[in-house]
């Protein structure tokens, strides 16, 4: 027993790496890496995602870029003439404060849960009343006041079963009854395959991501196929810059932690040579998978590059890629350092 | 050898009046210094060859200077033989005279015409020459071309090319034109009826086929300004008259243009004259003179609302944003297409008189304060709010000298409301909006509850299109009838 468990951490230990296909062996469900896949089946990403320090760093690395965040949207909305307001120094402090407060609320990242469970509740059986009818009947609960997900919902079956009724028919039901903007009893088409990758292909990302939060919940499996298939988009083209200082980098960048799929990340930021933001998901790393070696080392948490270098040490995947990339950042910080003494000297400093 | 030379008559005639030395003033009267030369150098080389004084061109062969004194003599003999014509009749020889020259062609066209469409002046003071009985001068030169006449002939030169490949083109006359004569009579028929003028729509304004509206061009060119991308427009255009002592009653043209380059510049000028070509020339370059520069926001609307006023005439302008278009007087429209602005809304009070709404006009937007100016007025910072921004607010300027004061430092009854500091204090009066006297008839509320069943088919039918494709309904599948644009009679035609 003990000879085979030594094998495996061999066979563990050479192919730990390089070997992408091992990797997906070493999980419990087999992956494919481009195709969408429910990827918070087995463990529950909710407590980890909502507790406080992942919260800070994920609110940290999004950004906030007020010309971004306030942009104008094109929603077909007629436009007004500009108002104008002379203003002492507090007053604008104040007013920007308003902003900001404003800006986080746009900011809001949208949960990231498992995938939820259909629901098997059978009220009661009456046998006696089968064939009383040919189709079903649903009966709403629509009290003023009740949140969608407490309202109740079920279900008359042909064949007398009384049951509540499944996710999908208390969705139909509450946006009949209470239809929110932005969604349609019918999912667009947008969301069908051949039609998201035309989308995708075009780098509409945060307008897929917005249409998928305004017609799901966060739970609803459709809404995981769909923000997944987003991520590995933005993944594969590396337009992270798309989505920075959008409510939905949070996510993504959650997502592709969660999935050990940083390195091409960390590999445009250090090109951007945000050294901070590497280290945020290096922490945000050893956060999710309390069980990477890099967390064992103690490095100074100001030392952003020295933390990366632990990372691409002991648990990155792609260590090679990255090195690489280090190394070009060093260089490039030596060049500069080098030129700009060159034009001390010449100025005779 | 020089070739043989062919010359305009007139040319000709002043050849023959060397004799005669009135040098100077004919010279001075009917030829340019160039002419002059040549014909002095035609005149001692060349002289007239026999029997072509008669017509509208006279063939001069090169002569030698020893000849020349002789050869103006022999001209004078043949011109005199051509005079007298001997015609033989039972009574004996007849001699006809015939003058080569007359008042016909001695006087220019124009002077020629007026003898004949010309109306006294007492005439004119009692009405005479307008309207319908008017005789119109006929341009008889419609039709012709220089170098055919009635004579069918190839001119080398003139009307043919000299070289052709590569041999020399010769003089050569062609069979006569018969139809010629009928066409130039057919044309001049024509002429003198009074015809509308056709204008192309894009070049109308808004006085249909009149001037107010339309383009004039850009002003003429000074020296290395050449007024590039300048457009200037007609914005009134009426007679003015006025008694004198000599002619009476004087009509002159009165025109009042706006120019612009499209991009903040632009001006406006008043001239009078007797044409419309004379006056269009001199109102455009008269406006390109006084060009003045406006102060835009991103160079489509004003800065800032104002009000303005010159004469009666008082504007309150508002500024719009993108997209709104011009909603304004059409004078004011025009000005704004020619200075550059694109959207604006602009009510006029009082009188609508178009210089004084154009003055009033400039006056405002000259008068605009910039940001900057407005904020370093009050010293404090100006900001903009936008509701398609969620009223981000937007510092647009700071007072340049930094010092921005606090709220102690403000005085109580200081106006701080941007736009009430704007217009100085003037309230536009917003007139209340009464609902349409249908709407408070019985039949209304049963038309609106008619028109609530079919409020929304318009967007639901879009969705349809969009979701299912086609117009369908529960029954669609089960009833092929229940498609829209089915006939029974299409069925009847087919089970045919």
């Amino acid at each position: 027993m003990a000879a085979t468990v030594t094998l495996q951490v061999y066979f563990r230990s050479i192919f730990f790496t390089n070997n992408a296909v091992l990797r997906s062996f070493q999980r419990k469900s087999w992956r494919h890496c481009s195709t969408s896949v429910n990827i918070y089946n087995d463990r529950d990403p909710a407590p980890v995602f909502f507790s406080e320090n992942v919260q800070t760093i994920l609110k940290k690395i999004t950004g906030t870029d007020f010309n971004k965040v306030f942009r104008q949207r094109f929603d077909e909305k007629k436009l007004s003439p500009p108002e104008y307001k002379f203003m002492t120094d507090e007053e604008l402090k104040q007013k920007m404060k308003n902003a900001e407060r404003l800006s986080s609320k746009i900011l809001q990242m949208p949960p990231v849960l498992k995938e939820r469970q259909a629901i098997s509740n059978i009220l009661s059986r009456d046998p006696a009343i089968t064939g009383f009818e040919n189709c079903k009947f649903v009966f709403t609960d629509i009290t003023y006041g009740l949140p969608d997900r407490k309202r109740l919902v079920v279900v008359r079956d042909p064949d007398g079963t009384l049951r509540q009724a499944s996710w999908e028919e208390a969705e139909r039901m509450n946006q009949i009854y209470n239809p929110r903007p932005g969604r349609k009893l019918k999912p667009p088409k947008l969301f069908q395959e051949e039609h998201l990758t035309n989308v995708l292909e075009r780098g509409e990302y945060e307008f897929v991501l917005d249409s998928a939060c305004a017609q799901f919940e966060p739970d609803d499996p459709e809404y995981l196929r769909i923000t997944s298939v987003v991520y590995e988009s933005v993944d594969k083209k590396r337009c992270y810059q798309l989505l920075h200082s959008t409510r939905h980098y949070g996510p993504l960048c959650f997502y592709l932690t969660w999935n050990k799929k940083i390195e091409n990340l960390l590999i445009s930021l250090l090109q951007q040579e945000k050294l901070e933001a590497c280290a945020d998901i290096v922490r945000l790393y050893q956060l999710i998978h309390t069980d990477c070696k890099s967390k064992m080392i103690n490095v100074d948490p100001n030392q952003h590059l020295e933390l990366l270098k632990a990372y691409v040490e002991h648990d990155s995947l792609q260590q090679q890629q990255l090195q690489l990339a280090i190394q070009a950042y060093q260089e490039i910080v030596r060049e500069r350092q080098q030129y700009n003494e060159n034009v001390k000297t010449a100025h005779g400093l | 050898m020089m070739a043989s030379l062919v010359v305009p008559r007139r040319w000709y005639r002043y050849l023959d009046t060397l004799n005669a030395r009135y040098l100077g003033s004919l010279r001075a009267k009917y030829l340019n210094s160039v002419s002059i030369r040549y014909l002095d150098t035609l005149s001692s080389r060349y002289t007239a060859s026999p029997g072509t004084l008669q017509r509208h061109f006279v063939t001069l062969v090169p002569s030698t200077s020893h000849m020349v004194a002789d050869a103006h003599i022999k001209l004078r003999q043949q011109q005199e033989a051509v005079n007298q014509v001997m015609c033989c009749t039972p009574s004996g020889p007849l001699i006809y005279s015939r003058r080569t020259t007359s008042f016909f062609n001695k006087l220019t066209a124009e002077q020629l015409w007026k003898g004949v469409t010309s109306v006294s002046n007492a005439g004119r003071k009692q009405g005479r020459g307008k309207g319908v009985g008017k005789k119109i001068a006929k341009d008889l030169n419609r039709g012709q071309i220089i170098g055919v006449g009635q004579e069918n002939m190839v001119w080398p030169g003139l009307n043919a090319p000299v070289i052709r490949g590569r041999e020399l083109v010769q003089q050569k006359k062609l069979p006569k034109d018969e139809e010629r004569e009928a066409r130039l009579i057919k044309i001049r028929n024509t002429m003198g009826s009074f015809r509308a003028l056709r204008l192309d729509p894009l070049d109308r304004g808004w006085c249909g086929n009149k001037m107010p509206g339309r383009s004039i061009g850009p002003p003429n060119p000074i020296e290395d300004d050449k007024f590039e991308g300048f457009d200037t427009r007609v914005l009134e255009l009426k007679i003015v008259t006025c008694m004198t002592a000599v002619f009476g009653r004087k009509r002159r043209f009165s025109m009042f243009v706006v120019t612009g380059n499209g991009n903040g510049l632009g001006g406006f000028a008043l001239a009078k004259a007797t044409t419309i070509s004379d006056v269009t020339r001199k109102v455009k370059n008269r406006a390109g003179q006084k060009l003045l520069y406006i102060e835009r926001y991103n160079e489509h609307t004003v800065l800032h609302d104002f009000f303005t006023y010159f004469g009666r005439t008082k504007i309150f302008v508002k500024k719009m944003p993108e997209g709104y278009g011009l909603v304004c007087h059409r004078a004011i429209r025009t000005i704004c297409q020619t200075l550059g602005i694109k959207d604006i809304h602009a009510k006029i009070e009082g009188p609508t008189n178009v210089q004084n709404i154009t003055k009033a006009f400039f006056l405002g937007l000259i008068r605009q304060k910039t940001h900057q100016k407005l904020a370093d007025e009050k010293q404090l910072h100006l900001v903009e709010f936008r509701k398609e921004n969620l009223n981000f607010p937007k510092v647009v300027a700071t007072p340049q000298s930094g010092k921005v004061r606090t709220q102690e430092e403000i005085p109580n009854n200081e106006e701080l409301d941007f736009t009430q500091h704007i217009m100085d204090g003037k309230v536009q009066l917003v007139k209340k909006k009464y609902p349409a006297p249908y709407e408070k008839l019985p039949s209304y509320e049963i038309y609106l509850k008619k028109y609530a069943r079919r409020r929304n088919h318009q967007k639901v039918m879009l969705n349809m299109l969009v979701e299912e494709g086609e117009y369908r309904s529960f029954y669609t599948d089960q009833y092929p009838e229940c498609r829209p644009g089915y006939s029974s009679k299409s069925e009847e035609a087919e089970a045919w």
